[in-house]
């Protein structure tokens, strides 16, 4: 079938002349799914919106050709070239939280499109719950009234889809639609896109960084990296026989469930860490409800659920960041305080939180060497002379350079940044230490590397480690034993390979199967 | 170029530094270039200008030049004082307000929503008439019309600061309160402070400037920009340059300030921002 979307030789350039995007060459046929993959900084998202003749403030499409059935776009005037995106191609933003405007009532999201580019005056609301029920919402007047913060995140990005949609444009272009959405949603917006390509026969390019997510639904992947597509094929292809040595460090960072980790801890040590009958609320919403856990010395134990499951308040009352309503939290035996405040310095010394967001955990008014020093001062009462000694051996335990000590976190990359707050952590000699998700906002690659350096960093420190994370993945290629938490509860406990491999509980089931995977690692396991 | 100073490299910036400058250049090295004393009377009421009195003469036949030269002093001395007790106080507040998740913020913030509900002149008509009319009075009276601003929004840029990551990071270290707000809050509400503190300082100008108009300042024969304008104007047609002259100085002054805080807090602004747009 000839293409309906085709890119020839694209490049975008900022206005320094610097390329974000070089000589992409892309086709895609009607009742195809090109997958799009690379990591952030790659130019994807520049390239999806190249792929509708737009070019971003500051940037501009300097050479090459877009082409939508049969509309050549680049080179159109702005007025003509609007007049076709959302018409014959159509965009899906990454975040729909922050792309449906709030003052707005979901219904007009899509009657404006409609509006916009549809034939006049022919049944606006019919169109519009139409292509509600089209992509799985309720078709019904009173859901359209709804406000965007009256939906959950699943819906609202099911509207932004109604919306590109809405006018049958022949090719769709969505950039990372389900990036922040827990797997169980995810796997339900993936269907939907299905359906959009076999139902309806419409061109889609779905860009994102996630490559099993990819691999699960598009028909052909290319790979994209530093601006240029690097490999391009056929899914199954491209991801169990890549060629490109990019794209093969690419899979090989994916972290894989079913692929045994040695474990490290078989022998049970002394318990470092209990937490007996927590119980935590926000407000007056109960997020956690009767959970009891235990880290042992030197082992890693995983707290794994989806976003709203409450794990990231647990480790904040285990931090001593969230007062808990009722419960008991050990360290060694003692009982803890609930606030950090109220707690021995001993106490704050043994036990470290390392935070989700690197962008977010480090101060960007002070140097790395600031920042580091820090704990090792207030928590250790070394003087500032004996801080900056350790300063440099801290740095280099977590593999980053000493040069790094003068810098800001601003002139850090998002691996760097994390590293740094691990090494600040370390700068207390904690004997456990509470991750919060720390990989979920780095690419694969750098989260591999995190990943590495704390498997290392627990052989050569003994630490025992508190890691929550979402990613039934990364949970096997780090932890001993895994908690399952479901809207504040325990749904099942046990060793790694046993949850993971023959899970007893329903919901530990439905989440490992809504987890997309590699294709190479579905068929063997 | 100095971190400090980078804010005068957009054309905002420069001219609105030129002519802060200017300005102030005029009010601190004036006295020593006017011609004549600026209390002494020098020929017939209103005259206009000539080669004697570049600016004519006001209504008591002085120099208007000379006291224009002696002017500024007041004013800028008076807003900034005025600005720079409102930050001390407002600073303390909005911080202690916006990191405080118990009792502490309501009542700091009623208060001072109390004294924002109070209309400035009339506040500052009510002192000045119980207190006297002085320098002191004057400044007191508008850093205290200033301060709920400054509070409320320092308050605000904390409240958004103390959720993220570095800030609880400290927390969990056990570090103390004063430390917290010193060390990890406001480092990063300089932006802020950079951008409202151009705002500030217009508005005490403006303020002092009315008030010494309205004759509830400063007091004759003392030269004040504000003073000038309220003394002469019922010659305005005469001599309208004793005046303009004032007027215009007071006007550059405030546009300066405004120009020059607007630039510093795009420049923090921008910076502020390529830290955030990775998150």
């Amino acid at each position: 079938m000839s293409a309906v979307l085709r890119a020839d030789g694209l490049r975008v350039e900022l206005l320094d002349g610097r390329a974000v995007v070089d000589d992409v060459s892309i086709a895609v046929a009607p009742g195809e799914i090109l997958g799009l993959v690379g990591e952030s900084g790659s130019g994807k998202t520049t390239l999806a919106l190249a792929l509708l003749g737009y070019a971003r403030p500051g940037c501009r499409i300097v050479a090459g050709s877009v082409e939508v059935a049969g509309a050549l776009l680049t080179g159109m005037s702005e007025t003509a070239a609007r007049a076709h995106r959302g018409k014959v191609v159509s965009y899906v933003p990454q975040d729909p939280s922050s792309s449906l405007n709030p003052s707005l009532r979901v219904g007009e999201a899509v009657s404006d499109m409609w509006r916009e580019h549809g034939a006049a005056g022919s049944g606006g609301d019919e169109i519009v719950l139409t292509a509600f029920s089209r992509v799985g919402l309720p078709g019904e007047r009173l859901f359209a009234r709804r406000f965007p913060h009256e939906l959950s995140g699943g819906q609202q990005q099911r509207v932004t889809i109604a919306a590109a949609v809405v006018c049958e444009p022949a090719a769709v272009v969505m950039d990372e639609p389900t990036t922040g959405l827990d797997v169980v949603t995810q796997a339900r917006i993936l269907e939907e896109v299905e359906r959009l390509r076999s139902e309806r026969g419409v061109a889609i390019v779905y860009v994102s960084h996630d490559l099993a997510v990819v691999g699960s639904i598009a028909t052909r992947v290319a790979v994209m990296h530093a601006g240029r597509i690097v490999e391009q094929g056929a899914a199954a292809q491209v991801i169990s026989w890549p060629r490109h040595a990019y794209t093969r460090a690419l899979v090989s960072a994916v972290p894989r469930r079913d692929t045994p980790r040695e474990t490290t801890a078989d022998i049970a040590g002394a318990p470092i860490l209990q937490v007996e009958h927590l119980y935590a609320a926000h407000g007056r919403v109960a997020v956690v409800e009767d959970v009891s856990l235990e880290v042992t010395q030197g082992a890693c134990l995983a707290v794994v659920g989806e976003s709203g499951s409450g794990k990231t308040t647990i480790a904040r009352c285990v931090a001593g960041l969230h007062a808990p309503s009722a419960g008991l939290i050990r360290l060694r035996g003692e009982p803890l305080a609930a606030r950090a405040r109220s707690r021995t310095r001993e106490q704050r010394r043994r036990l470290q939180i390392v935070f989700q967001n690197p962008y977010d955990s480090l101060n960007p008014r002070r140097r790395i060497r600031d920042e580091i020093a820090r704990p090792a001062r207030v928590l250790r009462g070394l003087s500032l002379g004996e801080a900056n000694v350790e300063v440099a051996e801290l740095l280099d335990r977590v593999r980053l350079p000493s040069r790094l000590a003068e810098r800001y976190p601003r002139e850090l990359s998002g691996g760097e940044r994390q590293r740094v707050a691990i090494a600040r952590a370390l700068a207390a000699r904690p004997e456990i230490l509470v991750c919060d998700e720390i990989t979920s906002a780095l690419d694969v690659s750098v989260q591999a590397a995190v990943l590495e350096l704390l498997r290392e960093l627990r052989s050569e420190l003994g630490l025992s480690l508190l890691f929550v994370s979402h990613d039934l993945g990364v949970v096997a290629a780090v932890a001993d034993h895994v908690l399952v938490l479901e809207t504040g509860q325990v749904r099942e406990a046990g060793p790694t390979t046993r949850v993971l491999s023959t899970p007893q509980d329903a919901y530990t089931r439905r989440l490992l199967e809504a987890a997309p995977r590699l294709p190479s690692e579905a068929e063997t396991s | 170029m100095p971190e400090a100073l980078r804010f005068a490299r957009s054309g905002t910036g420069a001219v609105g530094a030129g002519l802060l400058l200017f300005v102030v250049a005029v009010a601190l090295v004036g006295p020593l270039l006017a011609p004549y004393p600026p209390e002494r009377p020098i020929g017939i009421p209103y005259e206009g200008p000539s080669a004697d009195a570049i600016l004519g003469t006001d209504f008591l036949g002085r120099d208007v030049l000379s006291r224009v030269l002696w002017g500024g002093r007041s004013v800028i001395a008076l807003a900034g004082l005025s600005v720079l007790l409102a930050y001390a106080g407002g600073l303390a507040v909005g911080l202690a307000a916006g990191y405080s998740r118990g009792l502490l913020d309501p009542v700091l913030m009623r208060s001072a929503d109390v004294l924002l509900s109070l209309p400035a002149l009339l506040f500052l008509l009510v002192l000045v008439t119980g207190l006297g009319s002085s320098r002191t009075v004057l400044v007191v009276g508008v850093a205290l019309i200033q301060l709920p601003l400054v509070a409320r929004i320092i308050r605000s840029a904390t409240q958004a600061q103390s959720v993220r990551g570095f800030v609880e990071a400290a927390a969990a270290r056990g570090e103390r309160t004063s430390t917290i707000l010193g060390r990890e809050l406001l480092p990063n509400i300089v932006p802020t402070i950079a951008a409202d503190i151009g705002l500030r300082l217009t508005y005490a100008i403006i303020l002092v400037a009315s008030v010494n108009f309205l004759g509830l300042g400063l007091q004759p024969p003392d030269a004040d920009w504000g003073l000038m304008v309220s003394e002469n104007r019922s010659g305005l047609n005469l001599s309208p340059l004793a005046v303009l002259g004032p007027a215009t100085m007071i006007a550059l002054l405030t546009i300066a300030v405004n120009m020059v805080g607007d630039a510093v807090a795009r420049q923090q602004g921008v910076s502020a921002t390529e830290v955030g747009a990775r998150t």
